[in-house]
């Protein structure tokens, strides 16, 4: 059995068809890339699987354990951590104490200060934020801030991480670091991944596996050279020159 | 008092010179037999205690609620009605009343809660208005001819100390529970709630309870304080126990002194009951509404952290006007 | 029995009427700058004793005195718009409704202060007239009400619909984010949309003070049944708009025909919690 078993979501706005029949399985210590073009429903599957949207049909379970209707913040204890596209800081608080929240109620109830703050530093210190711990959150550059929302993902102790287009906006360099940071997820910390990308070199470079959405629905699945050959991929991509979003 | 969202330097006050002040009030009437004097500060200290309440929800949780009166008048209106059908004593029906206010917050906040901000607040005051017309028109409020308590003897003599010494302690016990709440981890979750409510479930915050528990909190203390001001002033109606501009005032002063803060609300409503007395004196009280919103507006448009925020150097207007993250997600 | 109910629809659907042109204002300016207007109702009141003094000093009928009454009103909201609103369009819409608070007050205490908190109507020839159509009576004061609100939505309606400016409206109200890619200015459609609102509020008000008497107060319970109409018929909704006038108009009318008036009160706010509270997004509102 899969960690992760997505089977036939389907997700409708009003009479937009967002995602339609998406199956998908994430083995433990995996990582799925998920790529597709504009508007192809990868942020709405996230959003689906994370407990933020609720699916017309389908079934989401995680380590055999319905997820589907159940709250977000169940969601994350069951062991689902995620960033999102548009990076969403605790603005006002610290990096520490943004960190901190997640230490405190990411894996249930039983969390004390103390802990949590030793939990948060660990954090800090594994994203290479340690330095700017006491700095208010707001004020950091977007790499930090990516950073941070991987910090705070991973403070709820998930079992799966879903990570939305971490290297967008980044420059080389800190997309190097982005990928070193990607795969110690899975090295270091044993973690399942799946990461929406753009940035093709990254998503295939270090993706197990990967799989394509097109208009919401799944198009392609397999190793990523694999994938790349595909032909209905190629076109995917190279016949978006009319419309989405 | 350093508490989630208090990200600066600078000037801090110790808990143990805000116990020494407290304390220091509590001795007062043993110094002076000044009614006045007395009257000022029991009023203060209830505009402290439903400021600092008012905050919990408002300012740390971010749900910023416009009828804060409705827990107040109840506290009043339950206390009243037990003493004139049962003539029960204040120090039952007080507290009586704070759990009265609470527990309507329990039923309204299950439904309130999920608004959004701003419909929040509307939903809030529409909330206050209804509870005002039926206070009006029930025969068991007394309607507009309200109820008096003549005279009550319970034993102790209800003296202008007694009541002094009563709204002292839910001074204390309202800023103490602000202090306590806002270095526990529910105050961290509050405050996560109040920065992005969506990234706070996603990291396992179960926003639903916290923001609930809030809500109820915030509303004990001012029904509390409410069946002891019913007494002090031994006549309610609803014009007087139904002042919108107390829900007006503890925006403005939790807003004013630093909202978030525990010591914010409590300069804020400090320095606005002295400056209403003040005016009191110098203007004309129909200035007062012109002055109080002013204050709000200047409030929103130039220190949207307070003056505790200003003083302890947070980034002024211009960092808070940026932006918002949308509360959708955008399709990806 | 049958023909009282039937007058109390009567008479609600002409105060609903009145109330329309206010709530479509409120709710356009909704739609487009995604603010809560609470102090809407008090510019309504201020247009109201702008007519009241014009009637009283000059002998100026209120429906003449709009020609007066609105530009002023409208340079009053520009104003309003260029130092309070600008600055903080880009700030959660907790923070302008707090602003729009705290300006609603300065309004209403301004009121007081400058014409105290008497009881003020407006006393015209034809105000305490009424007439027959069939075995209704209708007032005369919420007939032309009725009839000045229905014209003003009318042209409101033609305007958004025909117009470039007006369609510019449309576009935004619907999807903000289109509307910028295509170029709109959004800064000049808010402030268009702001000032009709404000011209709304003043025709409204105008009439209101022809139909009520009033007192600087007073606006916070215009403003209670504005919202109810908005939130009922959907924020951002002009259909809606309508739709909740007539609704609010005719409840509270049959209400204060089959209970004590008093209770009447008590229908707008009712209407407003529950529909918060049971359905957010009002009929036929954009659901948010």
């Amino acid at each position: 059995m899969a960690l992760l078993e997505v089977r036939g979501i389907s997700k409708r706005f009003g009479g937009l068809v967002a995602l339609h029949r998406v199956d998908l399985a994430v083995e433990s210590q995996e990582i799925l890339g998920l790529i597709g073009p504009n508007g192809s429903g990868k942020t709405t599957l996230f959003n689906v699987i994370s407990g933020i949207y609720r699916p017309e049909e389908g079934s989401i379970r995680l380590a055999g354990r319905d997820l589907v209707g159940l709250s977000p913040s169940t969601i994350c204890r069951a062991g689902i951590g995620r960033t999102f596209q548009i990076v969403r800081p605790f603005a006002k608080l610290t990096v520490l104490d943004n960190v901190l929240v997640a230490a405190l109620y990411g894996q249930g109830d039983g969390m004390g200060l103390p802990a949590a703050r030793g939990e948060a530093s660990r954090w800090l210190r594994f994203v290479g934020l340690a330095d700017r711990a006491s700095v208010q959150a707001g004020s950091l550059t977007l790499g930090q801030r990516k950073r941070l929302e991987v910090a705070r993902a991973l403070a709820t102790r998930p079992k799966l991480l879903l990570l939305d287009e971490v290297m967008a906006g980044l420059n080389p360099a800190e997309t190097e670091q982005a990928m070193l940071l990607v795969q110690g997820l899975r090295e270091e910390l044993h973690l399942a991944v799946i990461m929406v990308e753009h940035v093709m070199m990254a998503v295939m470079g270090i993706s197990d596996r990967v799989v394509v959405l097109h208009h919401g629905e799944k198009i392609a699945e397999g190793k990523p050279a694999e994938v790349a050959k595909n032909p209905l991929v190629v076109e995917a991509y190279l016949g978006t020159t009319e419309e989405h979003n | 008092m350093s508490q989630p969202g208090d990200q600066t330097r600078g000037p801090v006050m110790p808990a143990a010179v805000s116990a020494g002040v407290l304390l220091v009030l509590a001795t007062v009437p043993i110094f002076t037999s000044s009614i006045y004097l007395m009257h000022v500060l029991i009023v203060s200290f209830m505009f402290v205690v439903l400021a600092v309440s008012w905050n919990i929800i408002g300012g740390m949780a971010g749900y910023v609620s416009f009828g804060h009166v409705t827990f107040f008048a109840l506290g009043a209106y339950l206390t009243a009605i037990l003493y004139r059908d049962l003539g029960a004593s204040p120090f039952l029906t007080a507290p009586l009343g704070g759990i009265l206010a609470a527990g309507l917050a329990w039923i309204l906040g299950w439904f309130t809660l999920r608004l959004r901000e701003d419909y929040f607040a509307i939903a809030t005051l529409g909330l206050a208005f209804i509870f005002e017309v039926l206070a009006w028109n029930l025969p068991v409020t007394g309607g507009g001819s309200g109820i008096m308590l003549t005279a009550p003897n319970f034993g102790i003599h209800l003296t202008k100390a007694v009541f002094y010494l009563s709204m002292w302690a839910v001074m204390v016990a309202t800023v103490f529970t602000s202090w306590a709440i806002g270095r526990s981890r529910f105050g961290y979750g509050l405050a996560s709630i109040r920065e992005d409510e969506e990234a706070a479930e996603v990291v396992g915050v179960r926003t639903a309870r916290l923001k609930q528990v809030a809500f109820v909190l915030s509303a004990f203390f001012p029904g509390v304080a409410g069946g002891i001001f019913s007494y002090y002033i031994a006549y309610i109606e609803p014009g007087t126990v139904f002042d919108h501009s107390i829900s007006i005032n503890v925006v403005i002063m939790s807003i004013l002194g630093g909202i978030g803060t525990t010591l914010g609300p409590v300069l804020g409503a400090v320095i606005l009951s002295i400056t209403s007395e003040m005016m009191n004196v110098v203007v004309v009280s129909e200035a007062k509404l012109v002055v109080y919103g002013i204050i709000l507006v200047a409030a929103v448009l130039f220190l949207p952290q307070g003056i505790l925020g200003r003083l302890r150097g947070a980034p002024g207007p211009a960092a808070v006007a940026a932006p918002t993250v949308p509360s959708r997600v955008q399709e990806g | 029995m049958a023909v009282a109910l039937l007058q109390a629809v009567v008479t609600g659907v002409l105060v609903g009427g009145i109330y329309a042109c206010m709530a479509v204002g409120l709710s356009v300016v909704f739609g487009v700058m995604n603010i809560l207007n609470i102090a809407h109702a008090a510019f309504a009141l201020l247009s109201a004793y702008l007519a009241f003094w014009a009637f009283k000093l000059w002998g100026l009928d209120p429906i003449l005195s709009l020609l007066g009454t609105v530009p002023i009103l409208l340079a009053l909201g520009a104003g309003t718009y260029q130092a309070f609103i600008r600055p903080i369009r880009n700030s959660p819409p907790l923070m302008s409704l707090l602003l729009l608070f705290g300006l609603a007050h300065i309004l209403e205490g301004g009121m007081l202060l400058l014409w105290s908190g008497d009881y003020r109507s407006i006393n015209t020839s034809y105000t305490a007239t009424s007439f027959g159509v069939g075995q209704f009576t209708l007032s005369t004061t919420r007939s032309i009400g009725f009839v000045a609100s229905a014209l003003l939505v009318g042209g409101l309606s033609l305007f958004l619909k025909r117009s470039y400016l007006g369609k510019a409206i449309r576009a935004t109200m619907q999807e903000r984010e289109a509307a910028l890619l295509m170029g709109v200015d959004i800064d000049h459609v808010s402030r268009v949309a702001f000032l009709l609102g404000i011209g709304t509020a003043a025709v409204g008000g105008t009439f209101l003070g022809l139909v009520y008497a009033f007192y600087p107060y007073l606006h916070f319970m215009w403003i209670g049944r504005l919202f109810a109409i908005v939130v009922l018929g959907g924020m951002g909704s002009v259909a809606g708009a309508l739709a909740g006038s007539i609704v609010l108009g005719v409840a509270e009318s049959v209400t204060a025909s089959l209970t004590a008036s008093v209770w009447s009160e008590l229908v707008a706010y009712a209407i407003l919690v529950l529909t918060l509270l049971l359905r957010p997004s009002g009929l036929f509102g954009r659901g948010r």
